[in-house]
């Protein structure tokens, strides 16, 4: 191990050289010149942080003395211009990007040829305009400079025709012998394109073996499907259908697939706009704290293992109650009690056809198909979910993997391909894959970093991220999009498709070639081209999602397979249990090499750059822990240490722990960041395992948390109540607070004209899953400034997602309220700031001048919500000639010693005004939306024009759930609440 | 005890006093003239790598601004023209010209010219072209009568408290979107009565607001 | 309460006119003999072991600043919730050590309280180092120093003014007419004893730059009369500044609208807090510079108890304050307010409270004893402990910051090296300016010391003697 730090550091030094030979290229270069005539001196890279900005001091002291003329600034116009690109003016095009065996469908905002934003494809159904924070965060890795650049034999360097002349030698012959002795082990991929490659590829070595593996995928979820319905089935779920929901460990509003469109629909059926209308209900059984589990109106925390005997009690109980559950008879029942299975058995009993059971991607096949066969007697098959078979993807296949690397160690296997995957690190580490690698005689690593893998393998080839490719997708329903690049591949790297054409043909395609090839396949007759720039166009075909199905269960096959799977083994192991769940900003550790998502706080837990083991309250107390003390994880032999995070409401007897961290080749952003728990699981294991020995060590890891204080101290911050008490008193949240009208001494300043910008935040919708943070950060340039600075309470995002709990501490209730810039009319900033550089403008905007700014700090210390970020150091300023291009040009950089805060992308403003103006109207409704505001997946966050009565912010600051935060202060904030609403069953009693 | 200090100096206090106060007024005078932009920026004429003489293009073949400086209508920026724009007549017109040699150049190898700038706003103030033009403010209230420049310089300050004289009091300033770019057209007589109009019908309310231009 | 303001009242009072200010009846030539001879001895070892730790703390505080500004206020330990920090509390606490100086000089003289002029010119010079050193603080904490003078009021190209309306703004107002008003009320206070020294000196480089400095005084009789009507002026000029500039400083914190912060008491609550640790930051320089100059019966025990009585005033006050704030937080029925102060009390940061509640309310309760008052050795280590107590009275409150509105926001401060470096450097500052002092100024108001005599009472018996003795 300690022998590849070595290497990869000399790499890291490597690279800065690389790059500036790349910026020799006459493309690079004059890219550069484009964007950044002034030019600014590359640095070593192993220099720190600090002497960097000793530097940076030292220059910014220069040119003070040199400035008493102002520098000389080069105007580069184009030899030729583009035809649409009109410098300044953002382009926007459509693409899709692809992600486990599914898709989400974009729009990207592109500056003169520089992607900068990402939005959601309103017209895609996969993201109806919205998007997540792995979206949002596409960009930055985009512009990653430590994305891989080069091909690479051993450690040396080649070139991509090496490469292809080696290939093509080897593809000759493994024509020969029909492909024996080679294989392939994929990344997931649903790709019309790249599934009509992978299908020749198959046609031209019949004896080659193609495996697709990837650590967090829905196997489970099509081995349930296929043990309950006969076919291996996707399940797609209708939630605005349902009125009550039961999760299975589900947290089918954040981390499970198609997360995006399940919360669009949770939110709309839960959506509450006078007190007479009706919402959905939600339990669910959990071992973890999720971001659903947040959002449910009963939650039952126990371990994973007893989920499945949860629902077989369920399914028992809906028998007895006349629902017959198919194939559970005479299966075995878990004598343990669960609090309020009777009262949810009737509750779905009486809501047969608009009742849905969701089971989490955890959970083994039994439970999915327990879940189906209980979905289908109530009626809920072909209303609130619908199934469908996929074509044109490749899954994951854990088994396969097993009898791969057997294959590996036995010498069958001569040349190895691992495409777009790192299985060095994420595959199980009892399958000993590096080992077994180490006898395959070439192994091929075909990947977007020289990861874990790529730095073992005889070959390594750069992919280009999905932003620079050409290719084809198909979304969770099947919907099929083109992916286009919005630039060209930056570090000359080949995309999935080519590398594939590659592989398959034995000759190199153009990505764009081979697209249009397959496409041109599928449209055979008509007019292709026209039908083809539509496509590229919206970004998606129209009406091409999978076709819906409505299968029975097949009563005879089920309850075989649950005989066969007993669901009630958990009682009687030893040891504690350990649940593998998928971090909500890493994934499965591809995106560890992306500062926003690693400084992004966790949904729950708020913790951000580690992950932990999450303890209850209980075992923490029985092992005489406490947060940040480190343990030791035993499983099967082998070990892990972790911090502690003491999670309020996790399972009893079970630690739960993140994937996607402890990485050694993600490079200076995620090497050495948390603990790479692939390293205890097993390859047997795919959620969740017992037998976990923990034991407290003697040492602390200090960890970064952006909210260390879990309560609301009785404060009326976030205002909820159930259905009930909010039909009873439906101003409740305007009275939680009582206190005398509030009147100025003084005349208050009229806000009656013109346009008068507000926000309404409704946190009944707002599920917490952090899209509108990274939003922010990637539309307003926040930059990112590490675990110490997060540490020490220096986070800069300008919209924060406050979590609080209430009620007990093994099972408490939790609210999510996102806080941003109030713009309060009477803003307590702007009377204290000594040089006017935060001031009201007419429009009702608390602007922030950073030029004027001198950094008091005394604003942020008036702010009541504390919403205002400070750059304590020069974050920005050692930001590489690439990563920079991430930036919005719209919106200043800022310097050190300046105070920044949520404008309401006044950038975005200003464009519609200016748009209006030019075009002599006026701003309507709907003209802007803020970053947050777009990117929301459940539209939560509504802007607009007060003064307009008919605006949507204007309906919707006029329900009575509205509330201002911290009323009494009279500071009167543009930004208001609407209440959050639960529906809890009355027939239950809370503990 | 012998006296050490002369009589003179009886006059140090005074002096001293009067040399203070000179000192001051002075210096600060000084930093108001010589740090003021009317100084720094204000007939700013770098030699341009070609020379590219706006009195002749626009003021003797009367070429119009909004030829080259295509955007400046719905774009933030002015933009200056690819090479592109100059071979549209110089494929035809003075091809051999030595003084369009670095134009030639630039077109046949597709390497942009490198112009300095002369009107140069902070990164931090957000200025749009648009709509200025389309509120009817001509070319020449920034750009000085560039129709008659050889060489392009800067004539105006072009400083904050600059921009805002005018955001708070337009009128004068305003004349119809069709004249914009014309650089001979003289403000009539009762410019007052037309600004007045001409600000009333465009509803033109230009913003003293610090978010008017900073963000 | 009544008793309290009566002993004080007494205690305050005129001494009689037979009442020995200075014992040990020296003659004017012994007072100006004692006073000079501190200035032109051989500068002693002690001075020099003094003067090298109090410099190398300067030094440290200018490596402090020099890092600062070369790296950014991150490398103290502020974040938000809590972005003030050490820098200000330190700017307070200077600021109210120098109000001793300008309530002994300025309102004492106009209340003629006689007994002040032994101690007068040295709490002045203490005023001015202690604002030297405060006025270090809103400089260096600005994030971006290299525009700090958006904060003056100077016509620009921008056509923008500073925020009248911020107290920021205020203090630089404050701050700056304060600092000026004590430097001339301090210079015009020396004339005529550097002019002494002028006439004393030895050498040729001493006796020109006393004879600068002494801006040509020769002690005629209208020179006297001009003298003192300017001192009038500049006392009573002096005396509002005495209430204003720490009600000003107060109004950083009470015109915000922070629990715990938002509180109309703040400004004589302030005021009363900086005499107090003021007078204690006198007593511990002068008994110190007692016991090393030999000017005991300059500094003599009826003064030093009176700066006792007045410590116990002014402590009481604090402590009244200190109970007032508890009961209008409980008062207001507001639940921030509340929170704040039991948050004060018993949150993360009771520590502090409590030394500053042990160090501030109950030492000085001790002065009711006749014989602690008078003990020299209690008396020191009090004055230290109430300045000690008085720093982290502004902890305390800065602090407050850590934990207002909403939990989610709610942080913890922790300072860092840098922040202590400052610190201690401006002590190093402090002690570095008043140790020159001492070598290079007289620390004793010999004119005025002389004034209170009994030899200057014309009805005194050897008044020949003394008349002849006052011009040597």
């Amino acid at each position: 191990m300690s022998k590849k730090n070595g290497d990869m550091k000399i790499k890291g030094k490597d690279y800065w050289r690389s790059l500036d030979q790349l910026a020799d290229t006459p493309e690079f270069n004059n890219f550069l010149k484009r964007e950044f005539p002034l030019g600014a001196a590359q640095f070593d890279n192993s220099w720190s942080r600090r002497k960097f900005l000793t530097l940076m001091g030292a220059s910014l002291a220069m040119a003070g003395l040199a400035s008493c003329r102002r520098p000389e600034e080069k105007i580069v116009p184009y030899v030729e211009r583009p035809e649409e690109v009109i410098p300044g003016v953002p382009l926007y095009y459509a693409t899709s990007m692809p992600f486990s065996d599914h898709a989400f469908g974009l729009v990207v905002e592109s500056h003169e040829g520089r992607p900068t934003k990402i939005e959601g494809n309103k017209l895609h159904p996969s993201t109806l305009g919205a998007s997540s924070a792995i979206i949002q965060a596409q960009t930055l890795s985009l512009f990653d400079p430590d994305r891989s650049k080069k091909v690479l034999k051993g450690q040396q360097e080649k070139s991509w025709n090496d490469f292809v002349l080696n290939w093509i030698t080897a593809f000759e012959k493994f024509k020969e012998n029909k492909g024996a002795g080679l294989s392939v082990l994929s990344g997931m991929f649903s790709s019309p394109t790249l599934s009509r490659l992978k299908k020749l590829f198959d046609k031209n070595f019949p004896k080659a073996r193609w495996l697709t593996y990837e650590a967090v995928s829905d196997e489970n979820i099509y081995s349930g499907t296929k043990a309950a319905f006969g076919k291996r089935y996707r399940p797609i779920y209708l939630f605005d259908k349902a009125r009550v929901v039961l999760s299975l460990e589900s947290d089918f509003l954040l981390t499970e697939s198609d997360s995006i469109k399940n919360a669009r629909g949770f939110a709309e059926a839960r959506n509450v706009e006078t007190e007479k209308d009706e919402m959905n209900r939600l339990y669910i059984v959990e071992s973890g704290y999720s971001t659903t589990g947040a959002n449910a109106d009963h939650r039952q925390a126990f371990s994973s293992g007893d989920i499945g005997a949860f629902a077989l009690n369920l399914a028992n109980a809906l028998n007895n109650l006349g629902v017959n559950v198919a194939g559970t008879s005479g299966q075995l029942v878990s004598d343990k009690k669960f609090k309020w299975l009777n009262e949810l058995a009737r509750d779905l009993a009486g809501a047969k056809g608009a009742s849905l059971i969701v089971a989490g991607r955890r959970q083994p096949a039994a439970v999915h198909a327990l879940a189906a066969a209980i979905n289908d007697a109530l009626g809920n098959i072909g209303k609130t979910v619908e199934y469908s078979e996929v074509s044109d993807t490749s899954s994951s296949d854990s088994a396969g993997l097993q009898s791969l690397v057997a294959d590996m160690n036995s010498g069958s296997v001569s040349t190895l391909i691992m495409f777009g995957s790192n299985p060095v690190y994420d595959a199980s580490s009892e399958l000993g894959f590096a080992a077994a690698m180490a006898k395959v005689k070439t192994t091929i690593h075909f990947n977007d970093y020289t990861d874990e893998t790529g730095q073992l393998t005889t070959w390594h080839v750069p992919k280009s991220h999905f932003l620079e490719s050409w290719g084809d997708t198909r979304s969770y329903d099947g919907t099929t999009g083109l992916t286009q690049p919005l630039i060209r591949p930056l570090f000359g790297s080949v995309s999935e498709s080519e590398m594939m054409g590659l592989l398959a043909e034995g000759k190199f395609t153009k990505g764009y070639d081979l697209v249009r090839q397959t496409w041109k396949n599928k449209n055979k007759g008509g007019n292709f081209e026209s039908r083809w720039r539509k496509i590229l166009h919206d970004g998606l075909e129209q009406k091409s999602a999978y076709k819906l199905q409505s299968p029975a269960v097949r009563n005879s096959v089920i309850s075989k397979f649950l005989r066969d799977n007993p669901l009630t083994n958990s009682s009687g192991t030893s040891g504690m249990e350990i649940i593998f769940q998928s971090s909500p900003s890493l994934y499965d550790g591809r995106y560890a090499t992306n500062g926003w998502l690693q400084e992004l706080a966790h949904p729950i837990s708020k913790l951000t750059w580690d992950n932990v083991a999450y303890l209850s309250n209980a075992d923490a107390k029985s092992l005489g822990v406490k947060n940040s003390d480190v343990v030791k994880l035993e499983l099967n032999g082998r070990s892990l240490e972790l911090p502690v995070w003491i999670q309020p409401g996790q399972a009893k007897n079970s630690v739960v722990v993140e994937l996607g961290y402890g990485r050694k080749g993600a490079f200076k952003v995620g090497d050495g960041v948390g603990g790479n728990v692939n390293l205890l699981k097993s390859s047997s294991t795919v959620g969740f395992a017992t037998g976990l020995k923990v034991t407290k060590m003697n040492r602390t890891h200090a960890l970064a948390c952006t909210q260390d204080h879990w309560s609301m101290e009785g404060r009326a911050i976030v205002r909820e109540a159930t259905l009930k008490e909010y039909r009873q008193h439906p101003k409740f949240a305007e009275e939680a607070v009582k206190h005398k009208p509030l009147e100025s001494i003084f005349d208050e300043h009229s806000y009656a004209e013109g346009y008068q910008w507000g926000m309404t935040v409704d946190l009944n919708s707002c599920v917490g899953c952090n899209a509108c943070m990274i939003a922010c950060q990637s539309e307003n340039n926040i930059p990112i400034v590490g675990k110490e600075q997060v540490a020490n309470g220096r986070e800069m995002n300008w919209i924060r997602l406050d979590r609080y709990y209430s009620g007990d501490v093994e099972d408490p209730e939790t609210v999510h309220q996102i806080i941003l810039c109030q713009h309060c009319e009477n803003a307590p900033c702007e009377t204290v700031c000594p040089v006017n550089a935060t001031m009201h403008d007419a429009e009702g905007l608390n602007v922030m001048v950073y030029n004027r700014c001198i950094g008091t700090r005394y604003c942020s210390n008036n702010c009541p919500y504390k919403v205002r970020r400070f750059n304590f150091f020069n974050y920005t300023k050692d930001y590489s000639e690439v990563e920079k291009m991430t930036q919005n040009p719209d919106v200043t950089v800022r310097f050190r010693g300046v105070m920044e805060k949520c404008t309401y992308c006044i950038q975005r403003i200003s464009a519609a005004k200016i748009e209006a103006k030019n075009n002599g109207r006026k701003v309507v409704d709907g003209d802007i939306t803020t970053a947050c505001q777009q990117a929301c997946p459940v539209d939560a966050l509504t802007f607009g024009n007060i003064n307009d009565a008919e605006s949507r912010v204007s309906k919707k600051k006029k329900f009575n759930r509205d509330y201002a935060l911290l009323s009494e202060l009279n500071v009167k904030p543009r930004t208001t609440y609407l209440a959050k609403i639960r529906n809890p069953n009355s027939n239950i009693k809370k503990a | 005890m012998a006296q050490i200090f002369p009589k003179w100096t009886n006059y140090l206090g005074p002096g001293t006093a009067l040399a203070a106060v000179l000192l001051i007024s002075g210096g600060t005078w000084f930093f108001w003239f010589y740090a003021s932009p009317s100084f720094t920026d204000v007939g700013y004429r770098p030699v341009q790598p070609v020379a590219y003489s706006h009195k002749l293009h626009a003021g003797d073949l009367g070429i119009d601004c909004r030829y080259c400086h295509t955007t400046v209508e719905f774009a933030a920026a002015a933009n200056v023209p690819p090479t592109r724009t100059c071979m549209n007549c110089h494929t035809l017109v003075k091809q051999d010209s030595k003084k369009l040699q670095l134009v030639r150049d630039s077109w046949k190898d597709k390497k942009s010219l490198q112009w300095t700038r002369v009107h140069d706003l902070p990164d931090f103030a957000y200025f749009n072209h648009s709509v200025h033009i389309n509120a009817g403010v001509g070319c020449i209230s920034c750009h000085g009568n560039v129709a008659q420049m050889e060489v392009v310089e800067q004539k105006k300050m072009l400083s904050m408290g600059w921009c805002l004289e005018c955001h708070r009091n337009p009128e004068p300033n305003l004349r119809p979107v069709s004249e914009v770019t014309n650089m001979d057209w003289v403000a009539p007589a009762n410019q007052a009565e037309i600004g007045k109009l001409l600000r009333a019908t465009k509803n033109i309310n230009p913003p003293e607001d610090c978010s008017g231009c900073h963000r | 309460m009544a008793d309290l303001a009566q002993t004080a009242t007494k205690a305050l009072k005129e001494p009689a006119h037979h009442e020995r200010l200075i014992t040990g009846e020296p003659s004017f030539e012994q007072v100006t003999n004692a006073v000079s001879r501190v200035v032109e001895s051989k500068t002693p070892k002690a001075w020099w072991v003094l003067f090298g730790i109090s410099s190398s703390a300067t030094l440290l505080l200018l490596v402090a600043i020099a890092y600062l500004f070369w790296e950014g206020i991150g490398i103290w330990g502020l974040n938000v919730p809590v972005a003030w920090g050490l820098a200000i509390v330190n700017l307070v606490f200077w600021i109210g050590i120098g109000h001793a100086g300008t309530l002994i000089s300025a309102v004492l003289f106009l209340l003629r309280q006689r007994w002040r002029t032994s101690i007068n010119r040295f709490a002045e010079a203490m005023t001015i180092f202690a604002v030297i050193c405060a006025l270090i603080f809103p400089a260096i904490h600005v994030g971006r120093i290299w525009v700090v003078y958006y904060i003056f009021p100077i016509p620009n190209q921008m056509g923008v003014w500073p925020n009248f309306r911020s107290p920021l703004l205020w203090d630089v107002f404050a701050f700056g007419t304060y600092f000026t008003v004590s430097l001339l009320f301090w210079y015009v206070g020396l004339i005529p004893d550097l002019a002494t020294l002028r006439e004393r000196a030895t050498n040729r480089i001493k006796k020109i730059v006393y004879g600068v400095l002494s801006l040509g005084w020769y002690g005629g009789n209208k020179q006297w009369k001009h003298y003192e009507m300017a001192y009038l002026i500049l006392a009573a000029i002096a005396t509002p500044l005495v209430l204003s500039v720490h009600s000003i400083v107060s109004m950083d914190f009470a015109v915000s609208l922070l629990p715990g912060w938002h509180t109309t008491i703040f400004p004589p609550y302030f005021v009363a807090g900086a005499i107090f640790s003021g007078f204690a930051m006198v007593m511990t320089l002068a008994i110190l510079a007692r016991a090393a100059f030999g000017l005991k019966d300059i500094f003599n025990m009826r003064v030093l108890e009176r700066m006792n009585l007045i410590m116990l005033v002014t402590g009481s006050m604090v402590g009244y304050a200190y109970a007032m704030e508890f009961f209008i937080a409980w008062y207001s029925g507001n639940e921030y307010e509340m929170f704040a102060f039991v948050n004060r009390a018993f949150g993360p940061y009771a520590w502090a409270y409590w030394i500053m509640i042990s160090c501030n309310v109950i030492v000085p309760q001790f002065f009711w004893s006749k014989k602690l008052r008078t003990n020299i050795a209690f008396m020191f280590i009090a004055s230290i402990l109430i300045n000690v107590g008085m720093w982290f009275e502004r902890f305390v409150i800065v602090v407050t910051l850590s934990r207002d509105y909403l939990p989610s926001a709610w942080g913890y401060y922790t300072p860092t090296f840098w922040d202590i470096a400052i610190l201690i450097g401006s002590f190093g500052l402090f002690f570095s300016l008043f140790l020159l002092f001492l070598r290079f100024l007289p620390m004793v108001a010999m004119s005025e010391v002389k004034g209170v005599l009994p030899q200057a009472d014309p009805h005194f018996a050897g008044n020949k003697q003394a008349h002849s003795q006052a011009v040597s």
